[in-house]
């Protein structure tokens, strides 16, 4: 009996879920269906409604899409969110100052005693001409010259052969790692190529690695050949007016946490005022920056401002921006639109409907107009990308490419559809919020 | 016809609100934005006081292999160079070639001194701060046709007789001294001690995207160089050989002229191994403002799209709420053109009323600094804001036009029938 009684609880517990979702099922089959006949009633309207939208989230998306290129952290430059880049230090000696890189010196003297982060590593690039031993060539390529660190910080992704460590540094050995593309560039092909010899000048140096080049966004992963900075007459210099202070190395820093960057910041400072004393002039580090700071100052320039509100000001404006004057369109276009409708509404309302019944009717048939402008506008977004990627993204080689399938992301698709809920919200709800309060009787 | 106009603008007020918010905020943007870009141009448009046409930057490499222990010995360099110089020089292709340390023009290199006038007094010092510094002798003048104020090559004014001159920039001139008749006075702030000013150079810029900046030549001996490049301060990086062709070439041209005179670049121990066409140096320096500009014009087009929208739509509904009216006027006899410039007047008359505001935010803009960093602001600021004010006119005109295709469709008998 029990057993009977609970089966048809069951059932009839099931039979009312299936009826609640048969309601919702028709509810929402009605919605679609009066949003569709009011579209095709007022194609134009709603046709600026939806390209209204569409631009605004492909605003927003490309915007996104841009600071994600910058901050996500991709292969080879894995520890973006822990990893610092100190890329200018300012000398100063009475009446001569200088702003460049660090030197050999500076980093020995003041990067490389730093007790907070977990790693220091070094990298100088410049331009350099690389030759096979059977081809001459007169075209330079970005040669980086790197410590063992270097490698332990990224992440690269070694098609052959390895990286070099620390001793091979020490032991100024002369190896090279260099990508697939730069082995084409001086073979035709990049299959066997450890082993090879490429040329520096008239220096033999063996290549011991390949692996694939930096996608756009990886700053300092971003070079054809990576030779021990040992080896570097430009990078071991001292004898300058900064007695190797400062040169032309950049420095990475992998602090254990992201919470260490502060303290990292003072013990440099610390640092730099303790190595001045033994030293005629002043050192002020200039531009430590994180993987934002990089993106809103990605040349280094060292009077620059590093302060991450800055970078946040930037771009939030032009959000606002890319928000805001579509929306503007947008609710008069709206406003226009509802106030069409006064006299269906004011029979809804004669039939009992209340103001918030219609401001939710309202509100939800503008949803699917602004859910259409969004997904458009997405798509927009990653069709704009590789057309204007090139000045939208610095990239120290220019030739660097991104998979746009590496762009799309759940993330991504959120982002859009909270833009496109953001705009329906500021776009109808005031408008909604009128047409129903209008009086019955004015409309009827 | 003002006060039918006017009375028109109140009856659609409400649709009219937005259109003038949308007119005031896209007005504002573009106008900031035309006056970057403006300024942008006439920056690009100004001289940099280097002529680098045609000109190369040759590097020096090695040509003896050298072990990774092994200290190279710079004792043979600067012979070596000198010599390699002297080889190109006699090529016919040739116009002209030098040597210079780190201050190649577009060379990032923005390393600055302090200067004074030697005979001010001790409180009476002008001193100039930030200086760019350019360590040129004759040859690089004659490759970069550096000239004076008088528009004179400074390279035809240079002494035989090597002695340490300065060549300051009229920027620096009238910074230090207030006029230009300095010549011979001493200055003071130089490594070699005071040093006299041989003539007064035409303004230098950092890029052809900065503004004019404080600049001096200083105007470097054979022994200056020899003592820099067989010092170990000095890397493929710093010693820069400058050459400046006959005739274009291009990176292909160049590569195969070098292939040809393989025999004359080089002169152990040291070869030519790289050329790099200065407009490409030029170029890389360049690409930061570049892609500033880029990304202006594309966020004006942005939102002149945006804004096109807009009007379109409000014009749109506009004609179609007032097709009746249109009808009629058709009826009675009025021409097309005749109720189209009507439209047109209206949303002209809208974006008139935007200029007090316009006005007011373009004066807050100056006051506040924001154009402060150029000589001129009055020309400037005129011609952006016409231009401003064209495009968002001829954005009405296109939204009026379009709005009104689709209405002219109707006929004047159906409005009567309906009416």
């Amino acid at each position: 009996m029990t057993c009977m009684i609970s089966k048809i609880e069951k059932q009839s517990i099931l039979s009312s879920k299936t009826s609640k979702y048969n309601i919702i099922f028709q509810h929402m089959k009605h919605l679609f269906k009066q949003t569709f006949f009011q579209l095709k009633k007022n194609k134009v309207i709603f046709g600026l409604t939806i390209i209204g939208s569409a631009l605004s989230v492909a605003g927003i998306m490309l915007l996104e899409l841009m600071i994600q290129i910058y901050l996500n952290p991709t292969p080879p430059e894995v520890n973006k969110e822990r990893t610092l880049i100190a890329r200018a230090v300012q000398i100063r000696n009475g009446d001569f100052t200088t702003n460049s890189y660090y030197g050999i010196e500076g980093i020995r003297k003041i990067w490389r005693p730093l007790k907070t982060p977990e790693l220091v590593g070094l990298i100088a690039s410049e331009s350099k001409v690389f030759s096979s031993v059977s081809k001459t060539s007169y075209k330079p390529s970005t040669v980086a010259y790197v410590d063992g660190n270097y490698f332990k910080i990224l992440s690269f992704d070694f098609v052959e052969g390895r990286p070099f460590t620390e001793n091979d540094c020490i032991n100024k050995r002369p190896i090279a790692v260099i990508t697939n593309k730069m082995a084409i560039k001086l073979w035709g092909h990049a299959e066997n190529a450890v082993g090879k010899t490429i040329l520096n000048d008239q220096t033999p140096f063996k290549v011991i690695g390949i692996v694939e080049p930096a996608t756009m966004g990886n700053f300092v992963s971003s070079s054809d050949i990576w030779i021990p900075y040992t080896t570097s007459e430009i990078v071991m210099n001292t004898n300058d007016e900064t007695q190797g202070i400062g040169g032309g190395i950049s420095v990475l820093i992998l602090a254990k946490n992201k919470a260490d960057f502060p303290k990292i910041q003072n013990e440099i400072v610390t640092k730099c005022k303790e190595v001045e004393q033994s030293y005629p002039f002043t050192i002020t580090p200039r531009t430590i920056d994180t993987a934002a700071g990089m993106m809103y100052n990605p040349e280094g320039w060292a009077n620059h401002t590093t302060d991450p509100s800055a970078f946040y000001k930037k771009y939030g404006s032009l959000a606002l921006l890319f928000l805001l004057v579509p929306a503007v369109n947008l609710l008069g276009l709206i406003f226009a639109s509802f106030k069409k409708r006064e006299a269906e509404i004011s029979i809804r309302r004669a039939y009992g409907a209340s103001i918030g019944d219609i401001i939710s009717l309202l509100l939800r048939e503008n949803l699917i107009i602004t859910c259409i402008g969004g997904v458009i506008g997405l798509i927009l977004a990653w069709l704009l990308i590789p057309l204007i990627i090139d000045f939208l993204i610095f990239h120290p080689d220019s030739s660097a490419t991104i998979s746009i399938w590496s762009l799309i992301k759940i993330e991504a698709i959120a982002i859009a559809l909270i833009i496109s809920f953001l705009l329906n919200f500021l776009c109808s709800s005031i408008p909604a919020w009128r047409v129903s309060k209008t009086p019955i009787v004015n409309s009827l | 016809m003002w006060k039918q106009l006017l009375h028109r603008i109140y009856n659609e007020r409400k649709q009219n609100t937005w259109l003038y918010v949308e007119l005031l905020i896209v007005l504002a943007i573009i106008w900031v934005a035309f006056n970057d870009l403006y300024k942008s141009y006439q920056l690009s448009t100004l001289p940099t006081g280097t002529n680098i046409e045609n000109c190369w930057r040759l590097r020096i490499g090695r040509s003896v292999s050298t072990s990774i222990d092994e200290h190279p010995d710079f004792s043979q360099d600067y012979a070596a160079i000198t010599q390699i110089m002297k080889n190109i020089r006699q090529d016919n292709a040739v116009d002209a070639i030098g040597l210079t340390v780190n201050s190649m023009p577009y060379s990032s290199n923005n390393s600055n001194i302090s200067m004074y006038l030697a005979k001010d007094s001790l409180n009476n010092k002008k001193y100039v701060h930030g200086v760019l510094i350019r360590y040129y002798n004759k040859d690089v003048m004659r490759v970069f046709r550096c000239k004076d104020i008088h528009g004179r090559p400074l390279a035809d004014q240079i002494p035989a007789i090597e002695k340490h001159y300065i060549i300051p920039t009229k920027s620096t001139a009238l910074k230090m001294a207030g006029h230009t008749n300095i010549i011979d006075t001493l200055v003071t702030g130089f490594d070699n001690g005071p040093m006299p000013i041989l003539q007064i150079a035409e303004n230098i810029r950092y890029s052809d995207y900065e503004e004019v900046m404080d600049g001096c030549y200083e105007v470097i001996t054979e022994k200056d160089l020899s003592e820099f490049i067989e010092s170990e301060g000095a890397t493929s990086n710093s010693v820069q050989v400058c050459l400046r062709m006959k005739q274009h070439m291009t990176q292909q041209d160049m590569e195969n002229w070098l292939n040809k005179n393989k025999a004359l670049i080089s002169t152990s121990p040291l070869y030519i191994n790289s050329a790099t066409s200065f407009s490409l140096i030029k170029a890389g320096l360049n690409e930061y403002f570049v892609r500033q500009i880029k990304q202006r014009v594309f966020l004006v087009s942005f939102l002149l799209v945006c804004a096109f929208l807009g009007i379109l739509g409000t014009f749109w509904l506009r004609t179609s709420q007032r097709r009746k009216e249109i009808g009629l006027l058709m009826a009675i006899g009025s021409s097309k053109a005749h109720i189209i410039l009507n439209f047109i007047y209206e949303g002209l008359f809208i974006l008139l009323c935007t200029l007090p505001l316009i006005i007011l935010y373009i004066g807050y803009y100056i006051t506040t600094g924001h154009l402060s960093s150029h000589e001129e602001i009055v020309i400037p600021t005129i011609i952006t804001s016409v231009l401003s004010i064209i495009t968002m006119s001829l954005l009405i005109i296109g939204g009026v036009l379009i709005s009104a295709w689709s209405t002219f469709k109707i006929q004047a008998a159906e409005v009567l029938h309906d009416e």
